[in-house]
């Protein structure tokens, strides 16, 4: 069975991006809109990885990450922090917050699926 | 990847960011205390520069950055809403929008040096160029320049992991790890369980372990750095190169610096290379020392390497130290924006359509249209054989169902004018910027939906009609002190639906329309006769009249007024009409009607000249069928009588040309029909013929404009019939429209 | 306007007769060539100006190109023919007498139009076809359906 992502970022094209590029290389994929959506999604969609942003309206990826954490079937879930922010405040809150690994954009597609590889379980 | 689909995409996106921008903007004009504005701006322009960079179009990300950090001094600030550099950053966003549409056309790229330096200055940036590196959007996650080794050959890692409870937590596996450094060559792994504790001490939620992996392999240093990229203080780690010499590229620093954190388990003293159960008291001590200078909250308890599962106090600690120290209001803001976003974010499922495939629905639908009225008419035909009720019965219900789904098809292309209000606030910042005016945009009903067609074609009548606004209507800010108005001028632009037609007035509370020198212009011009009595409104409208340059008018302060018969052409052009009122002393309101979609309309079908015209139905007041006597001479024009008013006649077919002048004027069926500048004419036509939905085609497509003709539709025998254009018919020529006896109901303004 | 790209290869063309003068179209223009159906009277437009039909669910305009020409109107009956082309994005109708000819045409039988004292051929006719000791002008399309002048002529 293949791989189940969610995906969750603000920027359409950035979905776009992410679902032809893991769509492509066989992972089913769910997409999300912002954390709040991404905790939705969750529901239901055990994923193997989660992707996210950081800077998304309503619930930031940093809340979003947190809540995940906080419990419920998908709190050891890898997630994968997908964002253009590369300060070392940043990847600090973000590591704070739960978060498995960092991948700053744009992303090569091959670089984000060995990313994936490496943390799904 | 479909990089094309993905690109338009980005370019969407970009458009819907800047009117994003736009909004926010406006918000924090009327609410400064608003920091979600902020944020909102800077998550749009964060966006755009992430998209931007995704496609490699370097000159759009340098300029997006530079905005962004502007925007992110700006809402570190005090009180962002209301700091002047919110100004710079307006302008900045202009050129960003420019900068986006140069880069989707593939033009010349606009100049920002200057507003770079601005910016620059403004928020004490550093210098761009020099931070290229934080922006230089590689793919490679982590900083590993400083790792190049040339050399190939064979090399024997000795590593050592020690993951904490945190390590786990954050869905990572030790098994993958491994695995994953299996993937660079032959490894080796002992497990060090001597920390593991009796089963009575034994705390689940706590790791134990302790990994030692030889690792024999040709892959570069990077390769085998890169799979410990995400570890942190959550797994102490250290690798060591065996035999290799102090004096070697082993440059943990560089790595670290990759890894976000400083404080890292390994302090750049350490002393690799020598065995490593040494490295474990140096770690524990100077690592915790740095990392307690760094986030404290994160690492508390942590002498024991241990974090508690169950607790998960660490993470929000962080954050809220984060927040109070980087003075970032989006801490406080979620709720609110939440709660401001929620329920719009949230409220319905979307479905992505190509507009092709809208369209083509649209065309079908009108086909079906045409072959149900075609159906409708050889019911008609043999209603004395056939069943006649029971067909009509059918064919009603047929009606109305397609009726139906017409508005629901219509309806997947209708769109919230807001885009192009949005717009607007540019137009208003750079007319301002030009003219030495002050001005704020009020906009009322921007969610008012009308078809795309039609809002495509809003957006240049509506830049004239702002231009012309500030530059004609607003006084200066002087003037208005003296006059006791706010300096600040404002411009009101509404949308909202009536009588299934969409209205967009223009409101400003300037000077409003100088009569006297309109009419002494217009006189200058020959449009209208010297000493010719006119209302107020149609003097008013006078500024509509095709030679009739306002640019040269009522002021020229700017040089950039555009003739407003242009705007009234385009508008007309969408089936729309203009009108203007003015209030001496306290402002102007223009008023635009458009159809709600340029693809149907109900019709009266109508004969004259022998020939099938369409009258929109909606341009109707009421129908008279004529006797003799009813249509008179006074001076020389035909008028009929309509209760207690005399209403110009007008001979459609002579109007078209096509038939002579005079026919007896004692048969036929007068249309009374109000145009859109208020005046009420009555169409002299031959015969009514029946109403219909019809589907509007244009004539412009393959052809051009065609005076009194605002376009055309197929019936159901096939055959093509003209829509007449009731404003231009009503109102040729002013002259004739003066002549008028009654000028009747002019519309009211709203304001 | 020059048309590079016949230089070396074979051209096609359509020919139509308009009051026994023959020209013709370049057939990558001509979308298809049908009867004559009634057409819808304009107002306000110039006499060469038919009218528009229906063709298909888009407006068709019609020019009656002997009228364009300056010659007599064509009286529209049954034996007019509508040549449908394509110029830019427009799709226009000519009204003309018949189609007489498809032309296989080598690049040596074109011919620039030699200096004839002749406004109609200055506006209208764009070069010279040399073929079977016949001589047809190439009409210049955009310039029979120019609807630019439109207003000034009504």
């Amino acid at each position: 069975m293949s791989k189940k992502i969610l995906a969750v970022d603000d920027s359409r094209t950035m979905r776009l991006m992410i679902e032809d590029c893991l769509a492509m290389a066989g992972y089913d994929v769910v997409l999300a809109v912002d954390g709040q959506d991404g905790l939705d999604k969750l529901d239901g969609n055990m994923p193997d990885v989660i992707i996210t942003d950081i800077n998304m309206p309503v619930m930031d990826g940093f809340a979003f990450i947190e809540a995940v954490r906080k419990g419920g079937t998908a709190s050891r879930v890898p997630i994968l922090v997908l964002t253009t922010e590369s300060s070392p405040e940043k990847k600090q809150r973000a590591r704070a917050s739960g978060a498995t690994g960092w991948i700053v954009k744009p992303f090569m597609p091959e670089k984000l699926i060995a990313a994936i590889e490496r943390v799904a379980h | 990847m479909n990089t094309d689909r993905i690109k338009e995409t980005f370019f969407l996106e970009c458009a819907e960011q800047m009117a994003e921008i736009e909004e926010s903007l406006m918000s924090l004009h009327e609410d400064p205390a608003q920091p979600e504005c902020i944020n909102a701006v800077f998550r749009a322009v964060h966006s755009v520069k992430g998209g931007a960079g995704a496609f490699g179009f370097n000159d759009l990300v340098h300029f997006a950055h530079v905005v962004e950090n502007g925007l992110d001094v700006l809402r570190n600030g005090a009180n962002p809403g209301a700091d002047p550099r919110l100004d710079l950053i307006a302008r900045a966003t202009d050129i960003l929008s420019d900068a986006i549409s140069a880069t989707r056309d593939g033009t010349a790229f606009p100049e920002t040096a200057a507003i770079v330096g601005e910016i620059t200055t403004a928020f004490a940036l550093g210098d761009p160029d020099a931070e290229e590196e934080d922006i230089a959007f590689d793919a490679v996650p982590i900083a590993i320049e400083a790792l190049e080794i040339a050399a190939p050959q064979e090399q024997v890692y000795l590593i050592t992991l020690r993951p904490q409870m945190s390590f786990y937590v954050r869905g990572d596996d030790m098994l993958k790890l491994i695995r994953s450094l299996a993937e660079l060559g032959r490894i080796q792994v002992d497990c060090d369980q001597s920390a593991l504790p009796d089963l009575d001490g034994f705390d689940p939620d706590k790791a134990y372990l302790t990994w030692s992996i030889r690792l024999e392999t040709a892959a570069p240093r990077e390769e085998v750095d890169s799979v410990f990229e995400w570890l942190d203080e959550d797994c102490q780690f250290s690798i060591d190169v065996e035999g290799a010499g102090s004096g070697d590229d082993f440059d943990l620093d560089a790595l670290l610096a990759g890894l976000d954190s400083t404080g890292d388990v390994a302090a750049p003293d350490a002393p690799f290379g020598l065995d490593l159960p040494a490295l474990e008291p140096l770690e524990a001590t100077g690592a915790v020392e740095e990392r307690n200078i760094l986030t404290p909250p994160a690492l508390a308890g942590s002498d024991a390497d241990l974090v508690p599962l169950d607790s998960p106090a660490p993470a929000p600690a962080v954050v809220e130290t984060e927040a109070r120290d980087r003075k970032e209001p989006r801490g406080a803001v979620p709720a609110q924006a939440a709660a401001a976003q929620g329920t719009t974010a949230k409220a319905t499922a979307t479905i992505r359509v190509e507009s092709e495939k809208v369209d083509r629905l649209i065309n079908l639908m009108g086909e079906a249209v045409i072959s149900q009225a075609m159906l409708a008419e050889r019911i008609a035909e043999n209603i004395e054989t056939a069943n006649g009720s029971t067909s009509y019965q059918v064919l009603d219900e047929m009606q109305g169902l397609m009726r139906e789904i017409q508005e629901s098809v219509m309806s997947i292309r209708a769109q919230p004018v807001k885009p192009v209000f949005m717009r607007l606030a540019r137009v208003i910042r750079e007319a301002c910027t030009a003219t030495g005016k002050q001005a704020r945009l009020v906009l009322e009903g921007e969610g008012t939906e009308v078809d795309t067609t039609v809002i495509e074609n809003l957006n240049d009548p509506l830049t004239h009609l702002i231009r012309n606004a500030i530059d004609h209507g607003l006084e200066s800010p002087e003037k208005r002190r003296e006059l006791g108005k706010p300096e600040e001028g404002t411009i009101k632009v509404s949308a909202f639906h009536m009588s299934g037609r969409i209205v967009v007035t223009i409101d400003d509370d300037g000077a409003g329309i100088n009569r006297k020198r309109v009419l002494e212009k217009a006189v200058e011009k020959g449009i209208v006769d010297a000493g010719a009595e006119l209302a107020d409104s149609e003097i008013d409208n006078l500024v509509f009249a095709p030679g009739f340059s306002t640019a040269q008018t009522v002021s020229d302060l700017s040089g950039r007024g555009v003739g407003m018969d242009v705007v009234r052409q385009s508008i007309q052009k969408l089936g729309g009409r203009v009108s203007i009122i003015s209030a001496p002393g306290k402002g102007t309101q223009i008023r635009l009607s458009l159809p709600l979609t340029l693809a149907i309309l109900d019709g009266m079908i109508v004969r004259a000249a022998d020939e099938v015209f369409i009258v929109p139905i909606t341009s109707v007041i009421e129908t008279i069928s004529v006797k003799k006597g009813d249509i008179n001479i006074i001076g020389g024009k035909y008028v009929a009588r309509r209760r207690d008013t005399l209403v110009p006649v007008i001979n459609v077919a002579e109007r078209l040309g096509f038939r002579g002048a005079q026919k007896d004027m004692d048969s036929g069926t007068l249309l009374v029909v109000e145009a859109q500048d208020g005046s009420v004419v009555a169409l002299l036509i031959d015969e009514i013929e029946g109403q219909q939905q019809i589907v509007i085609k244009s004539l412009e497509q393959n052809f051009g404009s065609v005076r009194h003709v605002s376009a055309a539709t197929i019936l159901g025998t096939g055959r093509i019939a003209l829509i007449l254009d009731i404003d231009e018919i009503a109102s040729t020529k002013h002259a004739e429209a003066r002549s008028h006896l009654q000028n009747g109901h002019v519309e009211r303004m709203s304001a | 306007m020059t048309d590079t790209q016949s230089t070396h290869e074979n051209q096609e063309f359509i020919a139509f007769i308009v009051r026994n003068q023959e020209f013709c179209i370049d057939i990558k223009k001509i979308r298809e060539i049908r009867g004559w159906t009634h057409a819808t009277r304009l107002p306000h437009v110039p006499g060469y100006v038919v009218g528009v039909i229906n063709l298909r669910g888009t407006i068709l305009p019609i020019f009656d190109v002997a009228q364009r020409f300056g010659m007599e109107p064509s009286t529209s009956g049954g034996q007019n023919v509508i040549i449908v082309t394509q110029i830019g994005a427009r799709t226009v109708g000519l009204l003309v007498d018949s189609v007489s000819d498809i032309l296989h045409v080598d690049s040596a039988q074109i011919r620039d139009l030699p200096d004839v004292e002749s406004d109609m051929a200055r506006d209208f006719l764009k070069r010279v076809i040399l073929h079977d000791n016949r001589i047809i002008c190439e009409i210049m399309l955009e310039k029979v359906v120019d609807t630019d002048q439109l207003e000034a002529a009504a």
